[in-house]
């Protein structure tokens, strides 16, 4: 296995504590940073998303993966010359609907946008529909993923992209809706969000999309 | 519902139904004030027979239930968990994501005098002296869920990266669940009731509801010592399962003493009861989703799969719980009507 091959399956399978001194090794051998990252260590996380979306591995061999990817790129961030920064797909305001407090499965979601290379601002639990605007605006959000577990959520979300859409920010400003109580039928075709994902794994799907970025 | 057995289907609305259509409020209230919660039950069951009664729900006449809850929030609140209380949802604990030291310096908790159970044994003394008994019980937790309450989601790198940690941290959680079980359950003869109005309350039922999120294996290292350690102490034993259960139905099958199990929606009903066998007492969940979005052939079509998939249909039930404001009167009386017509029980 080639040194780059192993840093792929440290990612994988989650080898937090090898990560750094495979990632030194591959750059002392003359590695490029970029391409550790783009070319194996994203290629990685896809591989844990299909993983997570076969049900083979769950919450914590995804968290764990993310996790040994992040300790990877730390070793890598200092190498990369200023002005040519790692760069960002998009920024992506994250939150969960007002009224609900679940916070995993947008949590996840969090991890795989990172692990994608967006740059992501994860806002919460119980956000209200006004924080959820001024957030995307402040931050200058391409996307905003909103998050419902509960079908009390259903209201909220309406009245968030209502709001988005009475405001400044209405199509420049993507919405992509998740979570175990919402369905597209009601997210994009009575709501009127942008996208909507059926799990992690989609949501980084459905925002590359809609923002023209190649899988 | 008429003389002919049929496979029971229970119904249970969220607080946001009750809190929005009839201004019945699950704030603080509701748990503090014993009286208030006694007064709000009879009216929820007396508006129950008035919308449902057509098919079989709530009581015209409904006797003063001295009901004792505290949701899920018990145990969290007594290690320091904030509990958000609001009008239209259950109370929830915000996570402590204590560090690992933190962890190890927990103790087991001193349950009389610790508030909020300090409140609620106050509560059961005047509902005793008032009524003459006391009914329900306080939801322990699951160990998992009481464990991801302390550490945080961190508990999930740890289970990776020091298991011993874990171990410790869900043997207090487990010990901590026992102590409270055994303090409250001589007060009130349940230990289900709040967890499920589908499980016969004398037994204890545990409230799994985070061990959708990992695997078999994980559960068979992390979950199974300590629902063992349960079933063998609290006998017995229950497991109210959150979502699919397909990746842990094997695991479940081998635990001590089980003989109630929840299946949330999602589950290969057919494969679980098979795993599991006849003689456990069996829960099926349909969607709160559905319920809301679906229409009423969506519903009579879930309902009557779930009884294809439960069979045999002894030791075998169905429950709708979950609805939220908005769900369609007539979806709760096909499902009602469903089992009625479909579910008998020969």
């Amino acid at each position: 296995m080639s040194d780059l091959e192993a840093i792929k399956q440290a990612v994988i399978k989650g080898k937090r504590k090898d990560i750094a001194g495979l990632v030194q090794v591959a750059i002392d051998a003359g590695a490029d940073p970029q391409e550790i990252i783009n070319g194996y260590m994203i290629e990685a996380m896809k591989e844990v998303g299909a993983r997570f979306e076969a049900k083979k591995i769950f919450v914590p061999e995804m968290m764990i993966a993310a996790r040994t990817m992040q300790s990877g790129v730390d070793v890598i961030k200092p190498l990369i010359a200023a002005g040519d920064e790692i760069k960002k797909i998009g920024t992506v305001v994250m939150g969960t609907v007002f009224g609900d407090l679940h916070d995993i499965g947008k949590n996840l979601v969090v991890l795989l946008l990172e692990s994608s290379g967006f740059e992501v601002i994860n806002i919460g639990e119980n956000v209200t529909s006004e924080d959820f605007v001024e957030k995307a605006r402040e931050l200058k959000a391409d996307v905003v993923g909103m998050s419902s577990l509960l079908t009390t959520g259903d209201p909220h979300l309406k009245s968030t992209i209502e709001a988005f859409k009475k405001s400044d920010l209405n199509g420049k400003v993507k919405l992509v809706c998740g979570g175990a109580a919402v369905t597209k039928k009601f997210a994009v075709d009575e709501c009127g969000a942008d996208g909507y994902a059926t799990d992690a794994v989609d949501a980084v799907r459905v925002m590359k999309q809609l923002l023209e970025i190649a899988a | 519902m008429g003389n002919t057995k049929h496979i029971p289907l229970g119904v249970g609305f969220y607080p946001d139904w009750w809190y929005k259509n009839y201004g019945i409020s699950f704030g603080r209230e509701y748990y503090y004030d014993a009286d208030y919660r006694v007064d709000s039950q009879a009216k929820m069951q007396k508006i129950l027979y008035d919308r449902f009664g057509d098919v079989g729900l709530g009581n015209k006449d409904p006797e003063p239930k001295p009901l004792i809850t505290f949701g899920m929030a018990m145990l969290p609140a007594i290690c320091g968990c904030e509990i958000i209380f609001k009008d239209d949802a259950l109370p929830w604990a915000m996570p402590l994501n204590l560090s690992k030291e933190a962890c190890d310096k927990l103790t087991l908790p001193d349950l009389i005098t610790a508030s909020p159970m300090k409140e609620m044994l106050e509560q059961i003394t005047h509902l005793k002296s008032k009524y003459g008994k006391v009914v329900g019980d306080i939801n322990t937790t699951g160990v998992q869920n009481l464990a991801l309450k302390l550490r945080g989601d961190e508990f999930y790198i740890d289970m990776y990266e020091d298991p011993e940690f874990c171990h410790r941290l869900l043997n207090l959680c487990t010990q901590s669940m026992i102590a409270l079980w055994q303090l409250v359950y001589p007060l009130t003869g349940s230990g289900a009731a709040d967890v499920t109005p589908m499980c016969d309350p004398s037994i204890y039922c545990v409230a799994n509801c985070t061990v959708e999120q990992i695997s078999g294996d994980t559960y068979l290292e992390f979950g199974l010592p300590y629902d063992n350690i349960l079933g063998e102490t609290l006998q017995p034993f229950g497991i109210h399962h959150c979502g699919s259960l397909d990746a842990v139905a094997e695991h479940y099958a081998k635990v001590k003493n089980l003989v109630f199990m929840e299946a949330g929606f999602g589950t290969d009903f057919a494969r679980a009861r098979r795993l599991l066998g006849p003689h456990i007492a069996f829960n099926a969940r349909i969607s709160p989703v559905l319920m809301k979005n679906g229409s009423t052939e969506d519903i009579a079509a879930a309902v009557k799969d779930a009884i294809d998939q439960g069979a045999p249909r002894e030791n075998y039930s169905i429950d709708t719980v979950g609805l939220t404001h908005g769900v369609p009167d007539e979806n709760v009386r096909i499902a009602r009507r469903t089992v009625e017509e479909y579910g008998i029980i020969s």
